[in-house]
């Protein structure tokens, strides 16, 4: 098959992918409806896959975490690791905005100090520092891991 | 048995697709001939234990790929096909399917199984990418046929045509997913009976079937719903075409208990009983 067929197929391929996962999925010649109801089912199962993996963040997030989720979403690429990776890109985007719920921290804290996302995949971290100090309700938690000694989680107070 | 190719025709009985959700109901169900992991979702270093259990009590277990893109632009990704290798080895598995559809393109996962072009072109870079993909696994291929709430525009064929040439060209097995034919054949008002006569139904490997939800006028395969009547008639109809060598039912979300799952099962036996009745009385009836 020649580069040129296998260049073209990537580019219209491409176009369909980035319409799909846009507001509003317009792309010449296609069904504006079809693709609308395509795109809010991709989103769904999206979301679904997310909850299913960061049970914690989307209990925490309740009632919001459809539109939380929308919103991040639309800007952010499906991570090639899949939905933990999703989860995790999702509760950062939330912390910066000031979003992330307390609740979900512990399982944020969980998934960090054992694994890294590089490359489009979730590997083993052999090293990390980690801490929570909240003050509702008032705790500090520390995780780390270290090579030979494994994870360790110390609980302050609370 | 063996089919006029010389290809080995493996009879499954019922089966379903295995989920971890699931596992406790599939256990407790007798007479399931097969099951169907998502080779993604299992290490090979790490089987469940409930599916070695399966495996003990004589389950055929078939291996499922769902991210080869192989009607993708690029060639299947080596490490992708040499993973799907090992699993389906790891599990003894008689055969690996994957789809005729892509799932990325410019560096953008999708996420989802979407639909190709039905043009000259596009068929044959499917082709080459299941030639390449076929060299590399240790087992035979069988390729599905998705379900899309939309279609490209410009088609130069209609679909029992693209996956007709693709197989016979490729040389490669059906997975006829009926559910997904089902959803095509309503949303895009053509006629899916023509579509069963039209295919090589020899080359048939065995069958999914799924439930799904019609909202605002579309009917979505969602693997989370009861499967629709239309759905059922349709593995009848099938059924009655050519004997079946496996059937399974795939559930991916909004899981079912027991009764439900088991009502599932006997409603999609019955259609098959059903069909395979008509053909044999058709078949006597020439004689």
């Amino acid at each position: 098959m020649s580069e040129p067929a296998r260049n073209r197929i990537n580019q219209a391929q491409a176009a369909l992918v980035g319409a799909l996962a846009a507001a509003d999925p317009a792309i010449e010649g296609f069904d504006l409806f079809r693709l609308r109801e395509a795109a809010g089912a991709l989103l769904s199962k999206r979301a679904r896959a997310v909850a299913q993996s960061w049970p914690r963040l989307a209990g925490a997030l309740g009632h919001d975490y459809q539109e939380q989720f929308r919103r991040y979403a639309m800007s952010a690429p499906l991570p090639r690791a899949g939905p933990m990776a999703d989860g995790r890109a999702f509760a950062s985007a939330l912390e910066k905005q000031g979003l992330l719920p307390e609740q979900a921290r512990l399982e944020i804290l969980a998934f960090d100090a054992r694994h890294r996302i590089r490359d489009g995949r979730i590997t083993e971290r052999r090293l990390y520092f980690g801490t929570i100090f909240s003050r509702n309700p008032p705790r500090a938690i520390i995780a780390f891991r270290l090579p030979g000694l494994g994870e360790r989680w110390i609980r302050l107070w609370s | 048995m063996m089919d006029e190719r010389g290809a080995k025709r493996i009879d499954l009985g019922r089966g379903i697709g295995w989920r971890p959700e699931l596992a406790h109901s599939i256990e407790r169900r007798a007479g399931l001939g097969f099951i169907e992991v998502v080779a993604e979702n299992i290490s090979p270093e790490s089987v469940p234990r409930a599916i070695e259990r399966l495996r003990e009590r004589g389950a055929q277990v078939i291996a499922h790929g769902v991210t080869l893109s192989l009607g993708g632009a690029q060639l299947p990704d080596p490490r992708r096909l040499a993973r799907l290798a090992r699993i389906s080895e790891r599990l003894n598995a008689p055969f690996v399917s994957e789809h005729m559809a892509f799932v990325r393109a410019g560096g953008m996962e999708s996420g989802h199984l979407l639909p190709l072009e039905r043009t000259r072109e596009s068929l044959d870079i499917l082709v080459e990418n299941v030639l390449a993909a076929k060299a590399a696994l240790p087992v035979p291929l069988a390729l599905e046929n998705i379900a899309s709430l939309f279609e490209w525009p410009a088609a130069e064929m209609d679909e029992a045509t693209f996956i007709s040439e693709a197989l016979e060209r490729t040389d490669t097995m059906l997975l006829l997913d009926v559910s997904n034919l089902y959803a095509n054949a309503r949303n895009h008002a053509w006629d899916a009976i023509d579509f069963l006569r039209r295919v090589p139904l020899e080359r048939l490997a065995y069958v999914h079937i799924a439930g799904g939800i019609t909202r605002r006028g579309l009917y979505h395969d969602t693997h989370a719903h009861a499967i629709p009547e239309g759905a059922l008639n349709l593995l009848e109809e099938l059924s009655a075409l050519a004997p079946l060598p496996g059937v399974m039912l795939e559930r991916d979300d909004h899981f079912p208990d027991e009764t439900e799952l088991a009502l599932e099962l006997d409603a999609i036996a019955d259609a098959v009983y059903r069909g395979a009745r008509r053909r044999e009385s058709y078949v006597r009836t020439c004689a």
